[in-house]
């Protein structure tokens, strides 16, 4: 994160050299960003709790530090400091590792008191957001400051699948958490500094921050209750992305 | 002066990179650890008409130091003929320190456990549904008098629907006969489905019932 931040104020200044007479433009714009996207919150979280002391935790999401890329726009309101803004993003947050598939295969293996557990994972979180909201800017010679809240939509397109195979007594018993396409509700909030390069081109540097209650997530063949079971998998990502923006 | 192109080609080119991020799978398997081990299992007895009548009957299991079985023992139950009893279950691992309850853990693991009773000799197959006690599959016999002792399960599990587990039951007595109780607990780990056939036996004991 540290070294983010240098390259980006380095960037800055070296472009600032070349455009000392742009200022920030007033003007809407649409512009394209990509950077890193940390999951937080239970979707960041790895551990399964314990089944004796009632502490499972069926929320924890196993995500990673993973990617996200986007196209960003402002609408503004004549001769104002508000806009309409909207912003559509895909994120990737990674997949279970080994080590996860172990704390699973163990905790479900305690849950159900059996002999053995096994865990087999596949597949990744792959996320759309699609976001809309007001936007204030504050405007400041080269610089300006924009404050978004946002409310819309997460499509997800794949999430970790969990095949779990429990064995007692050599009778194999298995169930499944499937990958989820569903789609719920996000809100959040973002924060960014822009950077005019040209008179129509400009810098962003944007701090984002979505979350959402969760996507539904189907589990097959769980004929009792025991044990991890994840219905509803909330998600919720900080985001610090670098991006161009285009005035129009 | 950087065009604008290189610049979206590089974020394109980024992008389409990460994109091809893999799919693999991860698996792993926890090793084998041992059940819990039940060195003692009691049922207790109270009558329902007479709270001062209780009795109780207890399956010993002796193991040596590497907990292999080496010898059992077991009490005869006595029940009054014509009387309800309040039975519960009282489960011990005597090998640890302190002595540990298993009851208490086979309660917090209700919803994959399952108790079942069945006394004999019976003169009919008893009915099986998965509100049943008994085990399907008992012998008939018509030649010998049954053992008139009947079984009903009182507790609920917290599946969705619920279902018995057996940790407390009531047993109903008729006229004095002899015979035989099998106590059952079955391990159904995600397969409890109220019948006997799922999983396989923790438990698996035989009583000298006496009716008098």
């Amino acid at each position: 994160m540290k070294k983010f931040i240098i390259i980006a104020a380095v960037i800055l200044t070296t472009f600032s050299a070349f455009t000392a007479n742009a200022q920030v433009q007033r003007g809407s714009y649409w512009g394209i960003f990509g950077g890193a996207s940390v999951p937080t919150g239970e979707f960041a979280k790895s551990n399964y709790g314990d089944f004796l002391d009632g502490t499972i935790n069926n929320k924890a999401g196993f995500a990673k530090t993973g990617y996200t890329i986007g196209l960003d726009g402002a609408w503004y309101i004549h001769k104002s400091n508000w806009a309409f803004a909207a912003t559509v993003s895909y994120q990737d947050q990674g997949q279970l590792s080994a080590k996860d598939a172990h704390t699973l295969a163990a905790g479900y293996q305690d849950a159900f008191g059996v002999d053995t557990g096994a865990a087999a994972t596949s597949k990744r979180y792959r996320n759309l957001n699609i976001l809309v909201g007001p936007q204030y800017s504050f405007f400041f010679s080269k610089f300006a400051v924009d404050l978004r809240a946002n409310v819309g939509i997460i499509k997800s397109f794949s999430t970790p699948e969990m095949d779990i195979t429990i064995t007692d007594a050599d009778i194999p018993y298995q169930f499944s958490q499937l990958s989820s396409t569903k789609t719920a509700f996000a809100y959040g909030g973002s924060a960014d500094l822009r950077y005019q390069l040209g008179k129509k081109l400009g810098l962003v540097l944007k701090e984002n921050f979505v979350a959402s209650p969760g996507v539904a997530i189907t589990n097959t063949n769980r004929v009792n209750y025991a044990g991890r079971l994840d219905t509803k998998q909330s998600i919720s990502e900080a985001q610090t992305t670098l991006g161009l923006n285009f005035g129009f | 002066m950087i065009k604008l192109k290189h610049t979206v080609y590089v974020l394109l080119g980024t992008a389409l990179f990460y994109a091809s991020c893999s799919n693999k799978s991860e698996e792993a398997v926890q090793p084998n650890i041992a059940n819990e081990t039940i060195t003692q299992a009691t049922l207790k007895f109270t009558n329902q008409a007479n709270s001062a009548d209780t009795t109780s009957c207890t399956y010993t299991f002796h193991l040596d130091n590497n907990d292999n079985v080496t010898s059992v023992d077991s009490t005869t139950l006595v029940l009054k003929a014509n009387s309800k009893y309040n039975g519960v279950v009282y489960m011990l691992d005597q090998t640890q320190t302190p002595v540990f309850v298993v009851s208490n853990e086979i309660k917090q693991r209700e919803n994959y456990h399952l108790f079942f009773y069945q006394p004999t000799p019976i003169a009919s197959a008893p009915v099986i549904s998965n509100t049943s006690p008994y085990i399907p599959g008992t012998p008939v016999s018509a030649s010998v008098p049954p053992l008139n002792l009947s079984i009903v399960r009182t507790d609920q599990d917290t599946n969705n629907p619920p279902l018995q587990i057996g940790l407390s039951m009531v047993f109903t007595t008729g006229a004095a006969s002899t015979g035989k109780l099998r106590w059952v607990l079955r391990h159904q780990p995600n397969a409890k489905n109220g019948t006997y056939a799922p999983g396989s036996s923790d438990l698996d004991v035989n009583f000298i019932t006496i009716i008098q």
